[in-house]
């Protein structure tokens, strides 16, 4: 990083003139706007899944039927997943590559900014189809976004319309990812070679990979079971000779890798934060690096753990047992050097620092959850329970969303030019935290005492875990809200923020001035 | 001076590099697109291969006349059901029988169209523990082809098999399931 990078805030070499409205926005081929744009839509529809998850928390604050009748429920808690995983925590990471990728390998823009724009303005309408199929006869699907066979073969419209959203979210995200690998690997800034690249680069370029590698395979799946649902085939169907256990192979061939694409730019977040409030470099680079490989490789050898019950043979389910619990040696690779860092560093608490903190804590916990879960004899009981569902919000919402907050606060300075409000991003992480913890610590008590998931009733045995947990869904809701405002009031002002705006952080997104110039490094900068 | 040069060709050769790039990465995507439907028959050789998911075998009359019995006996039992869109009974004659290791036996099963229509039906059939699945040989069976009932006909069905000595030491029992489908409703066999 010899020199600053020429950013300027004129734009004497681009004739045109900053386009403003309809046209910047919907027109947009900068990587800065249309991060901004998958940024805004991710945190949209992050309110929207949350007041589906709230419908379902108010139904189960005591057994019996009160507000929804069980199919509306079950309608719930699939467009809830779908909305998360795919309008969520999808597009939000999609929307920090586009803010940060070229900022961090120094280039101009994304590689392919036209095919930027249309695969984040795809997701509008594909996200318009999945909620409008709450309005066709039968509602919208409510199947578990997991859309098994032969279930989905029955369902009603709103399947197809799903499956259709369904192509349209994968075809944006396969665009997204093409435009990142093309990105890394063609407009480094000279002498940044792949093993100096910033940690959330490289994280990114292997989410891409297994994006690519897998949202194929789902879009065939989900046209298998459109064409076993209209035009006579039998993938999945029994009655025709399919199988329907293959559909779950099929689903979590793409499912597991998925759930890793979920949490790798996560990873990738937080090794730019705790360095930063450590005050030391990141601990253990190249192993980083090698443990985000080695958890990508053994992401398709894994999937199914998920369906240990199907009947697989003995053999089959030792293999997926070990394999399943080979991944925590990366994984723990990874939490042993974040905790490094920090170990004798100078360490402040700022919060960014904050939630990465409770990222690595929250993190690890659903990561011990999922080994219980890999054991396959004791899966046998927790299949299908809450536990599972603690398991996996432990991990998504600790780690991926609340490592989303995490690198908001950390570079919304840069994106805005304005200091956040410090105490009240203090107060948002401390509510977020333990709102997070009342409501889904309870739900593993739930799990092993045997309470199954995607049920709108329950035995009254379990209410009173039931309450904590309503409870503590409607303070993390809600406490969301001072979120929205923080972002809100920091983008409209607030104390100007340095170019650096931390003390001495890393990387090249760093030099440029805050908020970033609409367009940066037109000169490559020169990375020793 | 070295540092110029590099930039200049990469000015040069970025297009082009950037496209090939491209071009890779759509062939992958539409590669791996293939790769699910690869799945459907790869699944199907790894279920007959292995007889995971219940899958039966099919033996020749004389190779299984040809079978040495041994001094083995297993419980063997039949349920039966019908898809709910199917107007047929179906049940089990033969609900349980102790078979020995290698005889040929059959079981029969009663079918009745309630219906005032004639109806192909299509039968499906798997074998619990799946493992023991591979080991169920038949050599005749009315799940082999279509069945066509008039309206109101009774048949009987049977089906021919045995159990081969390969047969799993700690399998003591097994459930052979059948399930009839309707034919015209259920395309795709």
């Amino acid at each position: 990083m010899s020199h600053a990078a020429t950013a300027h805030d004129h734009h004497d070499d681009h004739d045109h003139p900053m386009p403003t409205g309809f046209k910047r926005w919907a027109m947009s081929t900068n990587h800065k706007d249309i991060g901004t744009l998958y940024l805004i839509f991710s945190l949209a529809m992050l309110m929207l899944g949350g007041a589906f998850a709230l419908v379902i928390r108010a139904e189960l604050f005591q057994p019996g039927l009160q507000y929804i009748d069980p199919h509306f429920f079950n309608q719930m808690t699939t467009v809830h997943a779908l909305v998360m995983v795919f309008g969520a925590v999808m597009p939000g990471f999609v929307g920090f590559a586009n803010w940060m990728l070229p900022l961090m390998v120094g280039a101009p823009d994304m590689a392919l900014p036209r095919m930027n724009n249309w695969s984040f303005w795809i997701l509008p309408f594909a996200f318009s189809i999945l909620i409008l199929s709450f309005f066709v006869p039968g509602g919208a699907p409510a199947s578990g976004w997991t859309l098994y066979a032969p279930l989905t073969i029955q369902g009603g419209m709103s399947v197809d319309m799903a499956i259709v959203a369904i192509h349209m979210m994968g075809i944006s995200s396969i665009m997204g990812a093409i435009n990142v690998i093309v990105t890394v690997l063609n407009m480094r800034a000279p002498g940044m070679t792949l093993m100096k690249m910033p940690l959330f680069v490289w994280t990114w370029l292997i989410t891409a990979f297994l994006l690519i590698a897998v949202m194929p395979v789902f879009a065939g799946a989900v046209t298998m079971l459109l064409t076993d649902r209209h035009f006579g085939t039998a993938f999945f169907n029994p009655a025709g000779g399919g199988d329907p256990v293959l559909y779950q192979h099929i689903f979590w061939f793409f499912g597991h890798p998925e759930v890793y694409i979920m949490i790798l730019p996560a990873f990738g977040i937080i090794s730019h934060i705790i360095p930063t409030f450590a005050r030391k470099p990141l601990f253990g680079y190249s192993s980083m690096v090698f443990a985000t490989a080695a958890i990508a490789f053994l992401s398709f050898i894994v999937w199914a753990h998920h369906m240990f019950t199907v009947g697989m043979p003995l053999q089959g389910e030792l293999f997926f047992m070990y394999a399943t619990m080979l991944i925590s040696v990366p994984t723990g690779v990874k939490v042993f050097n974040w905790v490094t860092t920090m170990w004798r560093g100078s360490m402040s608490f700022e919060t960014p620092m904050l939630f990465s903190i409770g990222v690595v804590f929250l993190f690890t916990l659903g990561g011990l959850s999922g080994l219980m879960l890999a054991i396959t004899p004791a899966d046998f009981q927790y299949h299908d329970t809450y536990f599972v569902v603690a398991h996996f919000h432990y991990v998504l919402f600790s780690g991926a969303v609340m490592a989303m907050m995490g690198g908001t606060y950390y570079w919304l300075p840069k994106w805005t030019g304005h200091m956040y409000n410090e105490r009240l991003g203090k107060i948002h992480f401390w509510l977020t935290a333990i709102a997070f913890n009342v409501t889904f610590f309870p739900q593993h008590f739930l799990g092993l005492a045997g309470m199954p998931r995607r049920y709108a009733d329950y035995n009254p045995i379990f209410t009173e875990f039931n309450q904590w947990s309503s409870i503590g869904a409607f303070c993390l809701g809600f406490s969301q809200l001072l979120f929205i405002y923080i972002i809100i009031s920091t983008v409209r002002g607030g104390k100007k923020a340095t170019a650096e705006v931390w003390d001495n952080p890393e990387g090249l997104e760093w030099t440029v001035p805050s908020p970033a110039p609409f367009h940066t490094f037109d000169t490559p900068p020169t990375v020793k | 001076m070295s540092e110029i040069a590099r930039d200049v060709k990469t000015d040069m050769s970025g297009v082009s590099e950037k496209n090939n790039i491209v071009v890779k990465l759509v062939l992958i995507a539409a590669l791996m697109f293939g790769f699910g439907y690869a799945l459907v028959p790869l699944y199907e050789a790894f279920c007959r291969v292995t007889g995971f998911g219940g899958k039966t075998d099919i033996i020749e009359e004389a190779k299984a006349q040809a079978a040495v019995a041994i001094d083995r006996n297993v419980e063997v039992s039949f349920t039966s059901h019908t898809h709910s869109s199917l107007p047929w009974d179906f049940k089990p004659l033969t609900k349980l029988t102790d078979v020995r290791v290698g005889e040929i036996q059959e079981a029969t099963f009663y079918v009745k169209n309630n219906s005032d229509q004639t109806i192909t039906g299509m039968a499906t059939f798997n074998v619990t523990p799946p493992r023991a699945g591979f080991h169920f040989k038949k050599t005749e069976c009315f799940c082999f082809t279509k069945q066509v009932m008039q309206p109101g006909e009774e048949q009987e069905m049977t089906v021919r098999y045995m159990l081969d000595s390969e047969l799993p030491d700690d399998v003591h029992e097994l459930t052979l399931s059948y399930t009839f489908f309707d034919n015209a409703k259920h395309a795709g066999q």
